[in-house]
């Protein structure tokens, strides 16, 4: 069940008014019921994994619960327990590994981390294993999070689960999360699926020059609304039904530097892995050298994570190595910055970073959309050699399925995007604001933006609306 | 109070809520939606302006409006006749408009118009995709009802309801298109619009189409001087089998239901349709022998106008017909004195039915003098086997007209000719070599050369030419 569905739209509404309905003790089990419900809508199958990842992890934080009560001496018990992790992680990776590259399993890479970060959390003992097996499965489950995050962490929503009992029917949630649900199908359908029919049709045919250049700058919009799009949904779902989940973007193309773009995208994959991947290995306490190798192969399993092929490790790796150049860098651009005298005006200094982080960062998500690595070499060969402007002008980019019209409604809507992430980034929040306006005014907001989603959306019978991007990872 | 306050506050919101939506839809419809050439929203508008009882009710597709006058039938039966037909109308359209009339009014008898167009092949399959667009029609000039609601909800499966219930949505190719846009304001604008009047001018015609009163079209047009022609690029005919799709027939079934819960006397008719289109069409017995059956077994009285006796009704005259599926006005004028006196007198118990009408079509072909109905004239390049001295990369040089007489004659009694006009006025004209294969004739051209070819065809018994036709080629 795709949450842009129309089945969806019926299932939500159903979800939440028994949610609400039903005794606080039955809640958890109707939501896991319904989660299950949601994700094996997929494939039956599907249910048989998130089934066993589930079993595997319960019981593996179980066992070194046990082990942590029968071995009093330190370093045979955390020995003991290191290797259960490490046994957990080889099932659970290697479950992965296959369901990633022989068995597709939608979701899988999403509750895979959600449960070894649980796992990590009771070894570390940041958390206390949870006993209750139903939900524990919830957690893993949950239908909001399940197929595209965010991965949450025992110390987010497991623990809101635990205090579920405390959530009462409250009308600013139900009233914030539905316009977090409605920003969302914003961005995903009106925004993301609009620049899907220009970006298809340009990599559909390999095109070069400008064609591929601007087609390239507009997947980074739209792989931004259609992953910031479903985080909103699924953030918004939760919240109707009282959780606040993890917010996943955070104006991550107004970021100055690569490394802060990382810091407010998919910021809870991210978090993961600088969590349980990145000091683990030594992080930036052991040297320069051993910090940017740390990075690159952060980095590369991202890649890798994402899925198969060169071309999502040669994507990792630009975005490791841009991180390590701009550290290793540093001193340069500073000096060259001085000498420019653009510490001065800090506002275009600002600006030129953020431009060039954007089109670092986009030059990047060119492997990551082009179907081969070899495609994509010969798509930046293109862009050189036939490059040719007058393309800007002369009409020809309307003609990959947007007309002049729709292709300024899609620059319009891009600049709107860019004016609510500036307030983000400035931490004014839209919804915030929305509250001191008169109810009249908000009313009327919210009803034109139900209504901007139903008229300039792409969805629907005649339209091939693909699923989100991220849910292939 | 506070609960009372909120109470007021919550719905003022939903109201303004609801307002909204519906302003922007409202408006989203006038500049979208078009219907500023539609025959359905006159014949609603005045349906729903009809202040007196309707008695007689006429239910069906354009042959209802095109051939049946009900102000004729006012004065032949005393009672109110009404056309309540619209074009293509499907089973399921007339069992709900059925339903619509019965709650404004005391409907004593309906007609149901059974066209085997409208019931079988694709169009019988009243719930595809392809086919709900005749009901969208209907569906937008209905007036708010739970009937209406129970139609839209029963038309489609769920992922078409956002077109079923937002009409706007159906034009969305349009969405970025201000010359629709305006076009569709100005027809909008015009006085025929605003007072619900019909108003369809076809250029080069000079008739034009107008509403006559009680869900009547006007029309004056008559088909070429030369009697009916059809001129395809491939042969069309034949692909339907006539065979009731069950869609369709549970729709018929339950008219047939709701009639006898409901004390409504009802009758299925078939208008008279042109044997140039019955023998087109093919296997129309076979379609006439199902009804037959299920009018038997239902017991619901059946008169199919195509059997009738010319001595009964004689409509086969050229200046009668509009096209080859419809009576003009003057046409009208015939059946509808004819339809009025024969029902009335199958009312009044008088069986007169053995004596006017065939038991099948293959009778009325049989008994009837032969005839030709008109000419069928296909183009095709596919005749390799009138051309083997001509290579096979050479035919694409040719073009191969198939003439078809449409004729209850036999076999070698219909003779074809085929000039090449050689000035506008016909007078000068050669004469070109056919091959004949039974009736059919084949002529080829060279597909460089380009003119006008007059093609004709009589009676090998008669002196004058009976059908005759004029082609650019």
């Amino acid at each position: 069940m795709v949450i842009t569905s129309f089945a969806f739209l019926i299932f939500f509404p159903i979800v939440v008014l028994a949610y609400y309905i039903i005794p606080g003790r039955f809640r958890q089990i109707w939501l896991l019921v319904a989660s299950y419900y949601f994700y094996m809508s997929w494939n039956v199958k599907y249910g048989l994994a998130l089934l066993g990842v589930t079993a595997v992890t319960y019981f593996g934080a179980m066992g070194m619960t046990w082990i942590d009560g029968h071995f009093t001496e330190d370093r045979i018990r955390t020995r003991i327990k290191k290797g259960c992790a490490a046994c957990i992680a080889a099932v659970v990776f290697g479950a992965l590994f296959c369901c990633k590259y022989f068995v597709f399993v939608v979701g899988i890479s999403f509750y895979t981390f959600q449960s070894f970060g649980y796992i990590m959390d009771v070894y570390r003992g940041k958390t206390e294993p949870e006993r209750n097996f139903l939900r524990y499965a919830l957690f893993l489950s949950f239908f909001p999070t399940v197929v595209s995050g965010p991965i949450e962490r025992s110390t987010t929503l497991l623990r809101q689960l635990r205090h579920e009992k405390q959530v009462s029917f409250r009308e600013e949630n139900v009233k914030q999360g539905l316009c977090m649900m409605l920003w969302g199908y914003f961005l995903k359908l009106v925004i993301a699926e609009r620049i899907a029919i220009f970006v298809n049709a340009v990599y559909d045919q390999n095109l070069g020059g400008v064609y591929a250049i601007v087609a390239t700058l507009l997947y980074g919009i739209q792989i931004y609304c259609d992953f910031a799009g479903y985080s909103a949904i699924a953030m918004g779902a939760g919240r109707v039904m009282g959780f606040a989940l993890t917010e996943n973007f955070d104006a991550p193309y107004l970021a100055a530097t690569v490394s802060e773009f990382w810091r407010r995208w998919h910021r809870s994959l991210a978090g993961w892995f600088r969590d349980y991947l990145y000091i683990p290995l030594g992080g930036n306490r052991k040297g320069r050298i051993r910090k940017y190798m740390n990075i690159m192969a952060v980095f590369l399993v991202s890649g890798i994570w994402h899925g198969n092929g060169w071309k999502y490790l040669i994507w990792g790796g630009l975005n490791g190595f841009y991180q390590v150049a701009g550290e290793v860098l540093m001193p340069v651009r500073k000096k060259a910055a001085n000498i420019c005298r653009l510490e001065r005006i800090s506002g275009i200094h600002r600006i030129l970073q953020v431009v060039v982080t954007f089109v670092l960062v986009d030059f990047a998500w060119l492997f990551f959309r082009a179907d081969s690595t070899g495609r994509a070499l010969r798509m930046i060969k293109g862009m050189i050699t036939e490059f040719d402007m007058s393309v800007l002008w002369d009409g020809s980019l309307y003609g990959f399925g947007l007309g002049r019209t729709e292709f300024g409604f899609m620059l319009l809507m891009i600049l709107a995007l860019a004016a609510v992430d500036l307030l983000h980034y400035r931490r004014r929040y839209v919804l915030d604001m929305m509250k001191e306006w008169h109810w009249t005014v908000r009313t009327c907001m919210c009803a034109c933006m139900l209504m901007a989603v139903i008229i300039f959306g792409v969805y629907g019978v005649n339209y091939d609306v693909g699923t989100f991007i991220y849910f292939a990872f | 109070m506070m609960w009372v306050r909120s109470f007021i506050l919550h719905f003022k919101k939903i109201l303004l809520f609801a307002a909204v939506i519906i302003a922007v839809t409202g408006v989203m419809n006038y500049l979208y939606v078009d219907d500023t050439d539609a025959f359905s929203r006159y014949v609603l508008h005045e349906f729903y302006e009809e202040t007196e009882n309707i008695d007689r009710l006429y239910l069906g597709s354009s042959h209802v409006f095109c051939d049946i006058n009900p102000v004729i039938l006012d004065g032949i039966n005393g009672d109110n006749n009404f056309d309540l037909a619209t074009s293509s109308q499907q089973l399921n359209t007339s069992y709900y408009l059925l339903r619509e009339a019965d709650k404004k009014h005391h409907i004593d008898r309906v007609y149901l118009d059974l066209y085997y167009y409208c019931m079988t092949g694709e169009i019988g399959k009243v719930h595809d995709y392809r086919t709900i667009p005749n009901s969208w029609k209907v569906i937008y000039q209905m007036k708010p009802s739970l009937n209406k609601l129970s139609y839209m909800l029963g038309l489609s499966a769920p992922e078409y309801y956002y077109m079923t219930f937002l009409a706007f949505m159906r034009y969305r190719e349009e969405l970025f298109n201000p010359d629709y846009v305006a076009r569709i304001v100005e027809g909008k604008q015009s006085d025929t619009w605003k007072n619900y009047e019909y108003l369809h001018v076809t250029p080069g015609d000079k008739y034009a189409m107008t509403n006559g009163e009680k869900g009547f079209r006007v029309y004056h047009g008559v088909p070429d001087p030369g009697g009916f022609c059809t001129k395809n690029e491939e042969v069309a005919a034949g692909d339907n089998p006539m065979i009731l799709e069950p869609e369709s027939l549970e729709y018929l079934l339950k008219i047939v239901e709701y009639c006898k819960k409901h004390d409504i006397a009802l009758t299925w008719i078939g208008c008279p349709i042109s044997d140039f289109l019955l023998i087109t069409n093919g296997n129309y017995d076979c379609f006439s022998e199902q009804i037959r059956e299920l009018a038997e077994k239902y017991e619901v009285p059946y008169y199919d106008f195509s059997l009738c006796k010319r001595e009964y009704l004689d409509v086969s005259r050229n200046e009668y017909w509009s096209d080859i599926g419809h009576l003009n006005t003057d046409g009208a004028g015939v059946f509808s004195p004819f339809l009025g006196k024969f029902l009335l007198a199958q009312e009044t118990g008088e069986n007169t039915y053995d004596d006017c009408f065939y038991g099948s079509y293959e009778e009325k072909l049989r008994e009837m003098q032969e005839e030709i109905f008109g000419l069928e004239i296909v183009r095709s390049q596919e005749y390799g086997q009138f051309m083997p001295d001509i290579p096979e990369e050479e035919r694409d040089g040719y073009t191969v007209y198939k003439i078809r007489p449409v004729t209850n004659a036999a076999e070698g009694n219909v003779e074809i000719t085929v000039k090449v006009m050689e000035d506008a006025g016909g007078e000068g004209s050669t004469k070109l070599p056919v091959i004949r294969e039974g009736n059919d004739a084949y002529v080829i051209l060279s597909a460089h050369e380009h003119g006008v070819m007059r093609v004709e065809a009589k009676l090998r018994d008669s002196a004058e030419v009976a059908n005759w036709a004029e082609l650019e080629y």
